[in-house]
């Protein structure tokens, strides 16, 4: 009796040590740099986001489960031709990086893979809210030195090997890596528009040059926040780029 | 009389075959999701293959771009030969599921007189994400209920190729027409 007393106790302070892949955000507001008519601010509902963004070792799980995925069968209209490219094969990702972020997933395999363990990809706006929090604070943008600390980040070149998504900056919330690994796939990265696009021009359209106005007022530290904007609006779904990854969202499409 | 059943059997077996060759990679078809029409019947991508398509997005309560969508979507059907014109399909698909019920939809083909030939659909709201992604299409919601969208008409081929995209909302009604009578002058597969 008392060695299952036992049993039971190692295996509830087991559980305690083991930190939970899922965590919740509380609702909040903020200001979008982008995307708010009139720079509103923004309700984002209570959400659970993956504390970590996907690795090569969990999207190999995905693709053994789901062969249409994988490099070799996926159909062109879902991904580019560089789709995993840095794959050693079909099922194994690069060598020695089990537990970095995977990179080069084209959307449509993000949100599949999303969907294969009952989530979704995080909104823009979701994501956005989560990438301001701080180490210390939900709003962090208010504090200068973590403004400092993402510019360094976004002026740093990418590393020859991402390393693993444990050992990355944790903001107040317990999520890792919003800054400082790679770019993230969000659910609506198309909704900005760009103005002559018939024109090939890839120039964003007024809410940007607005914000961009507004920008030139401020301090440029702000300026991660407008690259994120303009990379997103740069991107088709099928893209597969090298520093590009996802993370998965959980809960209600807002 | 078996072999009889049994030559009909083989014989629908054949044609089914032949109509269901495997769709390219490309093709807009491969995506798997439903959606539901002006009169509420259900609709798979695949189940559209077999017409040369006319497709655009739009939202039925829009009051700037979307009807000039439109118009220049009927005005195209208005140039075609009455041959042709049978042979040409035209899509409209809601970028405001929401608000853009079936009845919705049907109210809307009625007052805009879009004739049989014209399919109206809504569906959910990552399918519609998913569509306007595969067409390089790009919308927002804003806060007053109003969307921010590209302008766009794309022609689709029988198979759901994207044989021609026009964006921004610049006539391009003469190389629509062109696009179209090259895929219909083409010997049907």
């Amino acid at each position: 009796m008392r060695r299952v007393g036992i049993f039971w106790l190692l295996l509830c302070l087991s559980s305690l040590a083991i930190e939970s892949t899922k965590v919740t955000i509380p609702a909040g507001s903020f200001v979008p740099l982008m995307g708010s008519q009139k720079r509103q601010a923004l309700a984002v509902a209570s959400f659970q986001l993956s504390r970590y963004p996907v690795t090569n070792g969990e999207f190999g799980q995905f693709l053994r489960v789901h062969p249409e995925w994988r490099r070799s069968r996926i159909k062109r209209l879902f991904a580019e031709s560089g789709y995993l490219r840095d794959w050693v094969d079909d099922l194994h990702g690069p060598k020695g990086q089990y537990s970095s972020p995977v990179t080069n997933v084209s959307w449509f395999a993000a949100r599949a893979y999303c969907r294969s363990v009952g989530g979704r990809l995080p909104s823009q706006n979701e994501w956005e809210w989560v990438a301001q929090a701080s180490a210390s604070e939900r709003n962090g943008m208010r504090q200068p030195e973590f403004r400092r600390q993402i510019l360094a980040w976004y002026a740093r070149p990418n590393p020859e090997h991402w390393p693993a998504v444990q050992k990355t900056y944790r903001n107040v919330y317990g999520v890792h890596a919003m800054h400082g690994l790679v770019w993230e796939w969000v659910e609506d990265f198309n909704s900005l528009l760009v103005t002559g696009e018939s024109r090939g021009d890839s120039s964003l359209d007024l809410d940007l040059y607005c914000a961009g106005g507004a920008l030139s007022g401020l301090d440029p530290s702000d300026y991660p926040t407008y690259m994120r904007y303009a990379f997103r609006s740069s991107l088709k779904a099928r893209y597969a780029v090298p520093n590009l990854g996802f993370r998965v969202a959980y809960g209600r499409t807002p | 009389m078996i072999r009889k059943t049994l030559t009909v059997c083989l014989t629908i077996a054949a044609l089914a075959l032949a109509s269901a060759a495997p769709l390219s990679e490309t093709s807009l078809y491969n995506l798997e999701s439903r959606w539901s029409d002006q009169n509420g019947t259900v609709h798979r991508w695949a189940d559209l293959r077999g017409e040369v398509r006319v497709v655009a997005l739009i939202y039925t309560h829009c009051r700037s771009v979307c009807p000039a969508i439109v118009q220049q979507m009927k005005e195209t059907e208005a140039r075609l030969s009455p041959a042709e014109r049978k042979r040409v399909a035209f899509l409209l698909v809601s970028m405001d599921p929401e608000a853009d019920t079936s009845d919705q939809l049907r109210h809307f083909a009625e007052n805009r007189q879009l004739g049989p030939n014209w399919l109206l659909l809504r569906g959910k709201a990552a399918d519609v994400r998913e569509l306007a992604s595969t067409l390089d299409f790009k919308y927002r919601k804003n806060s007053n209920r109003e969307f921010s969208h590209s302008a766009m008409i794309t022609l689709l081929d029988a198979d759901g190729e994207i044989v021609d995209q026009q964006l921004g909302l610049g006539d391009g009604s003469s190389e629509r027409l062109r696009a179209l009578s090259k895929l219909l002058a083409a010997p049907s597969p």
